[in-house]
C-alpha cells in the first residue's frame, strides 16, 4: 500500500538545536517574468517547499534536480513562506501559495517576487523518495544507504503545476550529490516499505556556499 | 513546515462559507485498538514479564519407591520498552492575528487528533508485522504468529495455520481445533478457546456473513447449522489501519496476558514561544509501549 504523501521538502528538525525554523534574513527574491520549469516536465510554480538555488544575478530560481539539462544544483534553501506576489489581472499585490511563474514586475520593486527560505544547510530534512527499483523494498535496503548522497528529482505534476521534489533513490552513490541520507523518517505515516511515498531524512551535501 | 501567512492565504480574510476538515472532536471513541488490546499503564521505563512453567504431570510411582522429581523452569523474558511518540506545529504571530478562521489553525486540537491516529497505526503494526521474522520479539525470537514458539522445557508448538485458508465455517472449526489443543506453559495441552477475530477491512463483508449466518446449507442438508454462529460467541473486529494485507488474519483466544498496549505517558500538550522570532509552538507528546506476552493468545493465518 502507498504511504500517504507530503509535498515538498519539509524540515524536520534544526541541526543546532532549538525548536523553531529560521527564515533567513535575506529574503529569495525571483527575476521578473521568471517562469519556474521542470526539464522533460513543463511549467511549473514554485513554493513551500520546493528547493532553491541563488544566480549570479542575485536572484533565485527553482533547484533543479537530477532531471535537470545540467543535472542537480547546488540548494541554497527551502521556501518557507512566499511573499505577496503582483497580479496584473487584480492590479494588486496577492497572497498565494505557490508563487505564480512568468509574473512581470519589471522594475518596480515593490512589485518584486520575493519568497522567505530556511537554509538548506541548517536542517534535517524529510522527502518522500521516488523508489522506481526493487533494490529500496526493505528496511535493511534504506539502511545500507544511510551515509550516502543521493539527489533530489522534480517530479512534475501537470495536475498542479507543482515541481513536486523528491529523493531519487536511483541516484544514490557515494559520489557527490544534493543530499546525505541519513535515516529512515520515524514518522507513523512510513507505514510500507514497499510502497511510494516512504519517507526518509537527509541533510543537504551540496549547500550553495560558494561565491556566485 | 511552519504556519506562514500564505501556507493559509485564503483565510485571511471572511470569504469562505464551509471549512472543510476532518473531524477533529470526540475521537477517542473511534479508536480501535481498545477493542482488541488490553490497555494497561506503565510505571517504569520498562517492564517485564516473565512465563514460568511447572511440572505438568505427576508420575506412577512403585510401592516403596520414591517420588518423581518434578521441575519448575524459566521461560522467555518479555520486555516492554516505552517509546515516545512526539509532534509540534508551529506558527508565526503574524498567521495567528490575521486568520479569520480559527478552526483552521487548530492546532491542539489538530495533534491530538495525529496522536491518536499514531497510537491506533502503531498498535496495528502488531498485527502487520504478526507474521514477519524480520519483526520477531527479542525473547522468542519468533513473531507474533509463528510455527515454532519455543516452550520452557523445550520444544515448540505452532500459533500459525499450516493449512490457511479465507473465513469458512471449516477453516474456524480447523483454528478451535488447533486452540484447543494448545500446549499450556509446562508443555502438556491446555487448550484455550477462540474469543475474536481480527482482519483487514476488507474481509469485514465476509466474516459477517460467517457469524451471522444461523445456518450451512449443504447438499442433502439445507438445514446444518453455522457451528461457527451457534456454538462460538465470536467477536469480529475489522482492522482499518491493517494495510499490508488483504487476506491474513488472526483469532484471539481467551489466554490471558495477550496484545497489550501499555501507556506510560498519555497525551500530553504543550505549547510555548519564541519571541524572537514572532512564533509559537504546540507540541502534544506520549509514551506507550505494545506487544504480547502470550503466543497461545492468538491463532494466525496467512491466507
Amino acid at each position: 500500500m502507498d504511504n500517504a504523501a507530503r509535498y515538498g521538502i519539509r524540515l524536520h528538525s534544526l541541526i543546532g538545536g532549538g525548536s523553531m525554523p529560521k527564515n533567513f534574513p535575506n529574503s529569495a527574491k525571483f527575476a521578473s517574468a521568471y517562469q519556474p520549469a521542470v526539464n522533460g516536465g513543463g511549467n511549473c510554480t514554485i513554493g513551500i517547499g520546493d528547493p532553491i538555488t541563488g544566480l549570479a544575478s542575485g536572484m533565485c530560481a527553482l533547484a533543479d534536480g537530477v532531471e535537470g539539462a545540467g543535472g542537480g544544483l547546488a540548494v541554497k534553501g527551502i521556501i518557507t513562506e512566499c511573499l505577496p506576489q503582483w497580479s496584473a489581472t487584480e492590479g494588486t499585490m496577492v497572497m498565494r501559495n505557490p508563487i505564480q511563474g512568468g509574473i512581470v514586475y519589471g522594475t518596480n520593486l515593490s512589485r518584486q517576487t520575493q519568497a522567505l527560505y530556511v537554509r538548506a544547510d541548517v536542517g534535517v530534512w524529510e522527502m518522500d523518495v521516488v523508489n522506481a527499483s526493487t533494490s529500496f523494498d526493505t528496511i535493511a535496503e534504506y539502511q545500507a544507504a544511510d551515509g550516502a548522497n543521493a539527489d533530489h528529482r522534480l517530479v512534475y505534476d501537470s495536475a498542479t503545476l507543482r515541481a513536486n521534489p523528491k529523493l531519487d533513490l536511483a541516484t544514490v552513490a557515494t559520489t557527490a550529490a544534493q543530499w546525505r541520507i541519513q535515516d529512515i523518517s520515524r514518522s507513523s505515516l512510513n507505514m510500507d516499505v514497499t510502497g511510494a511515498n516512504f519517507k526518509v531524512l537527509v541533510t543537504c551535501f551540496e549547500f550553495q556556499s560558494a561565491a556566485i | 513546515m511552519s504556519v506562514f501567512r500564505t501556507r493559509l492565504w485564503a483565510t485571511l480574510k471572511q470569504t469562505l462559507d464551509t471549512i472543510i476538515d476532518d473531524k477533529l472532536d470526540g475521537l477517542e471513541a473511534e479508536l480501535v485498538y481498545p477493542k482488541w488490546m488490553e490497555k494497561k499503564t506503565m510505571s517504569d521505563a520498562y517492564e517485564d514479564d516473565l512465563e514460568v512453567a511447572g511440572p505438568a504431570m505427576a508420575a506412577e510411582k512403585l510401592e516403596g519407591q520414591e517420588m518423581a522429581e518434578g521441575e519448575i523452569v524459566q521461560g522467555v523474558m518479555f520486555k516492554y520498552i516505552a517509546l515516545t511518540y512526539a509532534l509540534k506545529l508551529t506558527i508565526s504571530s503574524e498567521a495567528m492575528e490575521d486568520n479569520k478562521y480559527k478552526e483552521t489553525i487548530a492546532l491542539a486540537k489538530m495533534n491530538k487528533r495525529a496522536m491518536l491516529k499514531t497510537m491506533d497505526v502503531e498498535a496495528t503494526l502488531r498485527l502487520m508485522r504478526a507474521f514477519s521474522a524480520t519483526y520477531a520479539y527479542s525473547g522468542t525470537n519468533q513473531p507474533l504468529c509463528s510455527a515454532s514458539q519455543p516452550l520452557p522445557h523445550g520444544g515448540t508448538f505452532s500459533n500459525l495455520s499450516g493449512a490457511p485458508a479465507a473465513a469458512s465455517m471449516l477453516a474456524v472449526s480447523a483454528a478451535r481445533t488447533a486452540v484447543r489443543k494448545y500446549p499450556g506453559h509446562d508443555g502438556s495441552i491446555q487448550g484455550y478457546n477462540l474469543k475474536r477475530v481480527l482482519s483487514p477491512v476488507d474481509q469485514e463483508t465476509a466474516w459477517q456473513v460467517l457469524l451471522g449466518s444461523s445456518f450451512n446449507p449443504v447438499t442433502n442438508n439445507f438445514a446444518e447449522i453455522n457451528v461457527v454462529n451457534q456454538k462460538m460467541d465470536l467477536e469480529y473486529v475489522p482492522i482499518k489501519h491493517w494495510t499490508n494485507s488483504t487476506t491474513n488474519y488472526i483469532y484471539q483466544t481467551d489466554a490471558p496476558n495477550g496484545l497489550q498496549f501499555r501507556t506510560r505517558k498519555k497525551p500530553t500538550a504543550s505549547t510555548w514561544v519564541e519571541n524572537g522570532q514572532g512564533m509559537a509552538a504546540h507540541g502534544i507528546t506520549a509514551r506507550w509501549a505494545t506487544g504480547s506476552s502470550e503466543p497461545r493468545s492468538v491463532y494466525g493465518v496467512a491466507a
